[in-house]
């Protein structure tokens, strides 16, 4: 029964086929012996300094053990690990060697998932294997099990968090050039690390971190929330950066960043209404504000990569799109298209501009109210982006459309914001001395983000501001009526495929063949 | 189960480079088509797009009137592709490498273990399973991306300079192998530099140069365009089947050749060395007394025989070798 069962379970082959690369790996195997070589000479060295008889648990030879080791495991954990998962994804999706991905039936999903599973199944061997260590510096006092226990779990999320990055840096590989996505990559891995390190070091000045209440779980639990839909937003990207293009690759994408941000939203809310009611002395808001931020800037830059999409709906897509018109009509903003993308970005962000000026403010969710500045900043963040993706996308359509990729709306739209930019900054150094005169002002608010949210400091500036304000909208609503013909023409082509079913039967007869011929 | 793939014409362009340049052909189940061409000739593109790796420009790769572009999924369960690059992956057995595709075709239990026995027997890889990939030699790597494509027992298979690298003896088990894979129907599509190892296991061929088919049909059509003069017409409009005869001989192989050009039924004539190759259009009676007069005449012919055209032959006089 148990071996039919087992038989019938099978495991995700990228799991297996990377674990046995990677416990075979001389880069893992060969570091791991090495930092645990050291580890045991430092482990040596304390107990024979570390036993004076008893000692109180603050002086304990233990805390200063467990930094070490603490220090070595991060280094495996957050540097060694999502290199090596780094540069093998990044190896198999060369040009040459591709085929061990695209060649076979596996889903992105599963090659993603399979591959996720596998650094944390490595991440656990490694913990197994540095614990003992750990133990032993409980054994010499200076730090409680839960602290020991807290910092693997904190180590693990962000090894876990920067391995999804290195899959997402891996997955960009196959459309940025090598070297620079090698760098990036590095870099990338460097700076979280030694971030990494720096908080660490930091909790541990803190003699309270190895007694844990509130004020270390509610930062950790914080983070720790952050982390997770951190690496669940870039093993999706990564996921759909090596889908096929004719796909809906932009699916999961469309549907799990407005859940995430709402999911998060909510959870930070219903969580500060409590600490509100148990601690009314702590200004709250600020999470929530930092969250309007980062939202923001996350749909804005999904709105700019929306427009950079395909313009045209490949077969693929029609075939998945529903039959049904209410079921067609919500799914619009999830599909992939140029079109798409502008009603998922609006649609977005109007829900959350609704949620924290209207819909949560004053209410005893929040303390107060939340930061206006913090609210027109994100706002302003996101017109100007749609503003200069309209611009990009009037600029292509017009005189690029044959010629060009449609990614080439992103690297107009860039240009067109960089510029005026540039501009100022050459012409005076300084981009102030600009926003103190009426008319420059008003004109340069128009096009750049940073002068606009700059200038709410000064009050004196709102008459420069309203007006730019008011020309950026009616310049939107203008570049909106411009490209309006294209864009209900978008929407008029959301429609399904009218030899569907005759393709579904083609696809299963092909399908069916070849099954039946495999059986006999 | 008859398959049949059609490509309908796709381009695949890399800048200013026309890699693919609008070509079509089709191959079908229980053939094997030679895909051959120069260096540089896009043969490989073509290969990786039926394979679905890659994405065209423009134009359209169907199997079944179903196309590979918006169903990857379902043209890859029906794709064995063995491409030109060995696997790159190291620590790892082949038994385990096997297996590893087996389970990502979807195979499972009893019927993943017996495909990947089969495929290890097939390819003469059983002795070798327990050997990391590491350790194997050119050859034997190219019987594992061999392995590999069959292990989901495809009924198209790709294959992108099989015998590259294989030994004189693996090369005639690779030939005899791919005429059993013919024979249970498989439609094949091979590309090879070694042109004479293609002649005896292909169906029809494909030459493609600069990114364009010259020439698409089976076997004997190809060899046809070997003979450069055929498809000449006589007086009556009727097509004059021309043989190829060589004729080596001491010395005097261009006075020759200048002569045979003034008599009647020559349809051309060239020296390589001492040999002469010409286009004849009598029959045998006519071609014995050639020779007589030749003799005759003092030429001392040393061989004098019908030369067959191959596919070398044929690639020879349709490509230009040029490269981009």
């Amino acid at each position: 029964m148990l071996k039919k069962l087992i038989n019938k379970v099978e495991l995700n082959p990228i799991l297996i086929k990377e674990t046995r690369q990677a416990v075979r790996s001389q880069a893992i195997i060969g570091t791991i012996i090495l930092f645990l070589a050291i580890l045991f000479l430092c482990a040596i060295f304390s107990m024979f300094t570390g036993f004076k008889g008893t000692i109180p648990l603050e002086k304990g030879i233990g805390k200063d053990l467990f930094l070490i080791i603490s220090v070595i495991f991060t280094c495996v954990s957050n540097i060694i690990l999502p290199l090596y998962m780094l540069t093998t994804f990044y190896k198999e999706l060369q040009h040459a060697d591709n085929e061990l991905f695209f060649v076979t039936s596996l889903s992105p999903g599963q090659i993603i998932r399979g591959k996720y599973f596998s650094g944390l199944l490595v991440l656990t061997l490694i913990i197994s294997l540095f614990f003992p260590f750990m133990l032993l510096s409980y054994f010499l006092r200076g730090i409680s099990l839960p602290a020991i226990f807290l910092s693997i779990l904190g180590i693990s999320i962000c090894s876990s968090m920067i391995q999804a990055f290195a899959f997402l840096l891996g997955a960009l590989s196959r459309y940025v050039k090598s070297i620079v996505v090698k760098t990036i990559g590095i870099a990338a891995v460097i700076t979280s690390l030694s971030s990494l390190t720096s908080m660490i070091w930091n909790l541990f000045k803190y003699s309270h971190f190895f007694r844990l209440n509130h004020s270390v779980l509610f930062p950790l639990g914080f983070f720790t929330i952050i982390l997770i839909i951190f690496s669940l937003f870039f093993l999706l990207c990564a996921k759909a950066l090596i889908s096929d293009s004719m796909t809906n690759r932009i699916f999961p994408l469309r549907i799990f960043i407005p859940s995430g941000i709402f999911i998060i939203t909510g959870l930070i809310f219903t969580l500060g209404y409590f600490m509100k009611r148990y601690y009314s002395e702590i200004r709250l808001n600020q999470p929530y504000e930092i969250l309007f931020i980062i939202s923001s800037i996350i749909i804005s830059i999904f709105t700019f990569i929306g427009f950079c999409e395909r313009h045209k709906t490949s077969r693929r897509v029609k075939y998945a799109i529903p039959k049904n018109k209410k079921l067609r009509f919500l799914s619009y903003p999830f599909y992939s298209g140029a079109q798409n993308g502008i009603v998922w970005g609006i649609i977005t962000f109007s829900i959350l501009l609704f949620i924290y000026t209207f819909a949560l403010n004053n209410t005893p969710f929040v303390s107060g109210s939340i930061d206006s500045k913090v609210i027109r900043t994100g706002t302003v963040f996101f017109v100007h982006t749609l503003f200069y993706a309209l611009v990009g996308l009037v600029i292509y359509r017009t005189f690029f459309k044959r010629s060009r990729d449609s990614r080439f709306t992103g690297v107009t739209s860039l240009c067109f914001a960089a510029f005026p930019l540039f501009l100022c900054i050459f012409l005076t150094n300084d981009l102030k001395n600009y926003t103190n005169k009426p008319v420059f002002g008003t004109v340069l608010s128009i096009f750049n983000p940073v002068i606009f949210i700059d200038a709410y400091d000064h009050t004196h500036m709102n008459f420069v501001l309203i007006p730019a304000g008011l020309i950026l909208i009616s310049l939107c609503l203008i570049l909106i009526i411009v490209n309006l013909n294209w864009f209900i023409e978008g929407m008029q082509n959301f429609q399904p495929l009218r030899e569907k079913a005759k393709l579904q039967e083609k696809i299963n007869k092909l399908k069916r063949k070849n099954y039946d011929q495999k059986i006999n | 189960m008859d398959i049949k793939v059609e490509i309908k014409g796709l381009k695949k362009h890399f800048g200013k480079t026309k890699a693919v340049d609008n070509i079509d052909f089709a191959f079908e189940s229980g053939n094997t088509y030679a895909f051959i061409g120069p260096n540089g000739a896009g043969k490989t593109t073509t290969m990786r797009l039926i394979a679905t790796m890659d994405l065209p420009t423009a134009g359209d790769i169907t199997i079944n009137d179903i196309s590979v572009f918006d169903f990857p999924d379902v043209a890859r369960e029906l794709i064995g592709f063995v491409p030109d690059a060995l696997p790159s992956i190291k620590n790892i057995t082949v038994h385990e490498y096997i297996d590893f595709f087996a389970r990502a075709y979807g195979l499972k239990g009893k019927r993943r273990d017996n495909s990947v026995k089969d495929v290890e027997e097939f390819t003469g890889l059983d002795k070798f399973q327990d050997k990391t990939l590491a350790a194997l030699s050119k050859g034997m790597k190219q019987r594992v991306c061999l392995g590999r494509a069959l292990i989901h027992d495809p009924p198209i298979l790709i294959m992108d300079e099989p015998a590259a690298g294989l030994d004189p003896r693996a090369r005639v088990e690779l030939r005899e192998l791919i005429a059993l894979l013919t024979e249970q129907g498989k439609a094949i599509l091979i590309s090879s530099h070694i042109l004479t190892e293609l002649t005896d296991i292909c169906n029809g061929a494909i030459i493609i140069e600069k990114g364009k088919v010259i020439h698409c049909g089976d076997y004997e059509s190809i060899l046809d365009t070997g003979l450069s003069l055929n498809g000449k017409m006589n007086k009556n409009g009727e097509k004059i089947k021309i043989t190829n005869i060589r004729i080596k001989l001491l010395h005097d192989a261009e006075k020759l050749v200048k002569e045979l050009l003034t008599l009647p039924k020559i349809y051309g004539a060239d020296t390589i060395k001492n040999e002469v190759i010409l286009g004849y259009g009598g029959n045998e009676q006519e071609s014995a007394e050639l020779l007589a007069s030749l003799i005759k005449k003092g030429y001392l012919i040393t061989e004098f025989r019908k030369h067959k055209s191959s596919l070398e032959d044929a690639f020879m006089n349709l490509t230009k070798g040029e490269l981009q």
